[in-house]
C-alpha cells in the first residue's frame, strides 16, 4: 500500500456503516462506568433525556455533513486548510483529541491492568494498544472507518451475554424501585453532563464529509445513536438489577464485575475473553484519532501541500504514545487524578460535541464568503 | 517500503519493552502452583485470625492440610506459601468457611478482602461451621478421602441449583448487606469428628451473626424465602405426617396499614401418616388438611417473630413495600417499623392421594 494513500477517499464508505461507526464511537470507557456515576434507578430518566438531546445533535450534524458536501463544486473544508484560522482552531482541536485519547486508551489499560495482568505494569499495555492503532492507521483512513464493522462484530455480541442478568433469581426487580425521583435528585446536572459526554464521540465525523460520497446519511447517525442508548440503557438497568443502588455504589466497575460472575459450565473465566473484546472499538478509535492528529498536525505545520506518509505517522505515535506513557507514569496514577481527568473529557468532550453544530455555520459561513469572492473575480 | 516500516516498529518496541522492565509476569504454569479450593477461617487467641487449607487440589501428591495463624486474611496467604513447596493461587477459591466463633464478630473485613481481590470470583460460597472443623478436615484426609475439598464445592453447586438449603456466595452476601431492605444470611453447618451437618441458617445482622435457624423451622424459612418452591418432603412429626413432592407458592404483601400479610399456598401428597385418623374418609382427610394448614401457619408466624425479634428482615419483606412510584418506607423508617409488625400468615393445602394410604387397623 502507497502511504500516500493514508487519506485517500476515491471509493466512499457504504452507508450502514455509518451507523455501526457512530455507535461504535459512542460506546467507550464511559460507558463502562456510567452505572457507578448514576446509580439511582431514576437516572434511567437521564439518560433518555441526554439521549433525545444527543439525538437532536446528531440530526444536525449529519445534515450539515449533507449540506456542506452534496454540491460536487465544495469540497468541504479541503479549500480553507491553509487559512490561518484554519491553524489556530487545530490547537483546541488537538488538546481534545489528546484529552479522548487519554481517557479512551488509560481507561481500558487500567481495566486490563486491574482484571486481567494486575502484575504487569499498565505502560507495557500501552505500548501495546498504540502499536496495534499504528497497525490499523497505517492503512488508512478508509481501512480504519471500515473496521468499524469489525469492532462492532467484535463487541456486540456481549451484550447478548448481559442477558443472563435478566432474570432471577440473578435479577432482583425490585432494585429498580422507585423509578421516579420521590424528592429533587441532587446530582443530576452533573450526571446529565457525564451522559451526554458519553454520548460524544460522532462529533469527529464533521471533518469525514468525502469518505461519505455525498450519501444522505442523517438517518444512519440516528439509527447508530439509538442503538447505543439502548445499550445505555440497558447496561444501566442489568447492573442495577443485580447488585441494587447501594451496593453498586461502592462497586468500582460494574459491568466489569458482573461478566467475572458468569459461570460457564464448560468455561469460567469469561472476563478473559470480554476484556480483550474490547479492545476492539478501542483500537479504533485510537487509529481514528491518531490519523485526526495526524492530520492537524499537517495543518498546523503547514505541511498540508506534501503528500501525507507513514513516516509523519509513526512519529506521531511516537510522541504521543510519549505523552501517554507520561501520563501513566505521572499524570493519571490515583484514584483522585482519575477522578480529574474523568471530570476533564467530560467536560471538555461534552463541550466539543455540543459545540460541533456550530462549526457547520463556520463552514457555510466560510464557504459562501469564498462563493462571493469568486464571483467578483 | 513496507517491510520497512514494519520492523521499524518492530525495534523501537521490543526496546521498550526490554527497557522498561516490564515484562516480568508473574507465571502461573499449572505444575508449580498450586490453586487451592476452600479455605477455612477462625478467631483464635489473640485477636489472631487462624487460616487452614488443603493442599494439593491435584490428586498425584499425598494431601494435607496447613494451618496459619495471622492478624490480616492476607498475611495468611503469605504465611501458608512459605510453608509450602508450590506457590498458592486463589484464583480457584471456591468456599470460604468461617467459624461461627469469627461470625459472630464483623464479619465485613473478612469479607471485604474476599471481595477486593481481582482474583476471587464472586460466585465464592460463604459457609459458617460449628465446631472443629480442623479435626473434620483431617479425618478426610487420613481416611484417603482425598476429594473432600471438591466434594463439598460439588455438594454447595447442586443445592445452589436445586434450592433445598440455603446457599450464598460472595456476591449474594453483599448485596443483602448493602440493601436497606434486606439481611444476609449463611448456611450453618456442625462438624464433628467425622461429619459435617447441615444445621440450617445462620443469620446476620449488620455483618454480624445474630442467630440461626435449625431443622425443620429451616424448611419453612426456605419456603417463605422464594416466591416458588419445590420440596421434596416436609416431614411434621408432631402429628404424624410427611408431605412429599410439595409446590408452594409464597405471596408476601405489605398492606398500607402496615400489616404483613403472607399467603402460601401448597400442593402436594401425603407421602406417611402415622396417626390415628381413617384418611379414606374425606371428612377425615379434610380435617387433617386443616390441622396441618393451622400447624403451619403457626410455625410461620413464629418463625416471623424470631426475625422480628433479632431485628433482621432476611425473607426481604421491606422490599415489597416498594412500587414503581413510591417508597413509603425509607430505610430508617423500614428499620424501626419491621420489628413491631403485625404478621398475619395464611396456609393453604391442596393435598393429593389422600384416599390411597389405607390404613387398617
Amino acid at each position: 500500500m502507497k502511504s500516500s494513500s493514508l487519506f485517500a477517499h476515491d471509493k466512499p464508505l457504504q452507508p450502514w456503516m455509518w451507523a455501526v461507526l457512530v455507535n461504535r464511537m459512542q460506546v467507550g470507557y464511559f460507558m463502562l462506568i456510567l452505572p457507578n456515576v448514576l446509580v439511582q434507578p431514576y437516572m434511567v430518566w437521564i439518560i433518555l433525556l441526554a439521549g433525545c438531546l444527543a439525538l437532536l445533535n446528531l440530526w444536525v450534524i449529519g445534515k450539515g455533513l449533507e449540506a456542506s458536501y452534496q454540491q460536487h463544486e465544495t469540497e468541504g473544508w479541503r479549500p480553507f486548510m491553509g487559512s490561518v484560522w484554519m491553524r489556530v482552531l487545530m490547537v483546541p482541536c488537538l488538546v481534545i483529541m489528546l484529552l479522548k485519547l487519554t481517557i479512551v486508551v488509560k481507561g481500558y489499560v487500567g481495566i486490563v491492568h486491574q482484571i486481567l495482568f494486575p502484575s504487569v505494569n499498565t505502560g507495557t499495555f500501552i505500548v501495546l494498544m498504540m502499536f496495534a492503532g499504528y497497525y490499523l492507521a497505517k492503512h488508512g483512513m478508509w481501512t480504519v472507518l471500515r473496521f468499524g464493522v469489525i469492532a462492532f462484530l467484535m463487541s456486540a455480541w456481549i451484550l447478548v451475554l448481559y442477558g443472563y442478568f435478566l432474570l432471577p433469581p440473578e435479577a432482583n426487580y425490585s432494585h429498580l424501585y422507585p423509578i421516579i425521583p420521590l424528592q429533587w435528585p441532587s446530582h443530576w446536572l452533573e450526571s446529565l453532563l457525564f451522559v451526554w459526554a458519553a454520548f460524544a464521540g460522532p462529533e469527529y465525523f464533521v471533518v469525514l464529509g468525502p469518505w461519505t460520497g455525498g450519501k444522505p446519511l442523517t438517518k444512519y447517525f440516528l439509527a447508530g445513536h439509538v442503538v447505543s442508548l439502548f445499550e445505555y440503557v440497558y447496561f444501566f438497568f442489568v447492573s442495577l438489577l443485580f447488585f441494587g443502588s447501594p451496593y453498586l455504589k461502592t462497586v468500582d466497575i460494574a459491568l466489569i464485575q458482573l461478566v467475572r460472575y458468569i459461570q460457564l459450565p464448560f468455561f469460567e473465566r469469561v472476563e478473559m475473553i470480554v476484556v480483550p473484546a474490547y479492545m476492539a472499538p478501542v483500537v479504533l478509535v485510537i487509529a481514528l484519532l491518531m490519523l485526526y492528529v495526524y492530520g492537524a498536525l499537517r495543518i498546523l505545520l503547514k505541511r498540508i501541500r506534501k503528500p501525507p506518509h507513514a513516516g509523519g505517522l509513526f512519529m506521531v505515535f511516537l510522541a504521543v504514545g510519549g505523552y501517554l506513557l507520561i501520563v501513566d507514569r505521572w499524570l493519571w496514577t490515583s484514584e483522585i487524578q482519575r477522578r480529574m481527568w474523568e471530570q476533564l473529557q467530560m467536560v471538555v468532550g461534552g463541550a466539543s460535541f455540543a459545540l460541533t453544530p456550530a462549526l457547520f455555520l463556520v463552514l457555510h459561513a466560510m464557504q459562501s464568503r469564498r462563493r462571493k469572492s469568486e464571483k467578483a473575480q | 517500503m513496507k517491510k520497512r516500516s514494519n520492523s521499524l516498529m518492530i525495534v523501537p518496541m521490543l526496546l521498550m519493552l526490554s527497557g522498561c522492565g516490564s515484562w516480568p509476569v508473574k507465571n502461573s504454569i499449572i505444575e508449580e502452583i498450586s490453586p487451592t479450593i476452600l479455605l477455612y477461617v477462625d478467631r483464635g487467641a489473640d485477636k489472631h485470625l487462624e487460616q487452614a487449607t488443603l493442599i494439593p487440589p491435584l490428586r498425584e501428591e499425598k494431601k494435607r492440610m496447613i494451618t496459619a495463624n495471622v492478624r490480616l486474611m492476607k498475611e495468611g496467604r503469605i504465611q501458608l506459601n512459605q510453608k509450602y513447596y508450590r506457590e498458592m493461587k486463589s484464583g480457584q477459591l471456591r468456599m470460604l468457611f468461617i467459624s461461627k466463633r469469627l461470625a459472630r464478630e464483623d464479619l465485613l473485613p473478612i469479607v471485604n478482602t474476599m471481595m477486593l481481590d481481582p482474583e476471587i470470583s464472586d460466585r465464592l460460597y460463604l459457609i459458617v461451621v460449628e465446631g472443629d472443623f480442623l479435626a473434620y478436615l483431617n479425618q478426610q484426609v487420613e481416611k484417603q478421602q482425598e476429594m473432600i475439598d471438591f466434594y463439598l464445592y460439588k455438594m454447595l453447586a447442586h443445592y445452589e441449583r436445586q434450592g433445598e438449603i440455603t446457599v450464598t456466595n460472595l456476591h449474594r452476601f453483599m448485596e443483602a448487606y448493602f440493601s436497606p431492605y434486606a439481611d444476609p444470611q449463611m448456611p450453618l453447618f456442625t462438624a464433628n469428628g467425622t461429619d459435617l451437618i447441615y444445621e440450617g441458617t445462620a443469620l446476620f445482622r449488620d455483618g454480624k451473626m445474630v442467630g440461626e435457624i435449625t431443622a425443620l423451622d429451616d424448611t419453612l424459612f426456605q419456603i417463605l424465602n422464594r416466591p416458588t418452591r419445590f420440596q421434596k418432603s416436609l416431614p411434621l412429626p408432631e402429628r404424624g405426617v410427611t408431605l412429599g413432592s410439595l409446590h408452594t407458592e409464597t405471596k408476601v404483601t405489605v398492606q398500607p396499614t402496615g400489616d404483613v400479610k403472607i399467603y402460601i399456598e401448597g400442593t402436594g401428597r401425603v407421602e406417611e401418616y402415622q396417626g390415628e385418623r381413617d384418611l379414606n374418609q374425606p371428612e377425615a382427610a379434610q380435617q387433617l388438611t386443616r390441622e396441618l394448614e393451622a400447624v403451619l401457619e403457626q410455625k410461620a408466624a413464629l418463625l416471623v417473630k424470631k426475625l422480628q425479634q433479632l431485628r433482621i428482615d432476611p425473607l426481604r419483606i421491606g422490599e415489597r413495600t416498594l412500587g414503581p412510584f413510591s417508597q413509603p418506607y425509607t430505610e430508617e423508617a423500614w428499620k424501626a417499623a419491621w420489628p413491631t409488625m403485625p404478621v398475619h400468615v395464611d396456609v393453604h393445602l391442596r393435598l393429593e392421594s389422600l384416599g390411597l394410604l389405607k390404613m387398617k387397623r
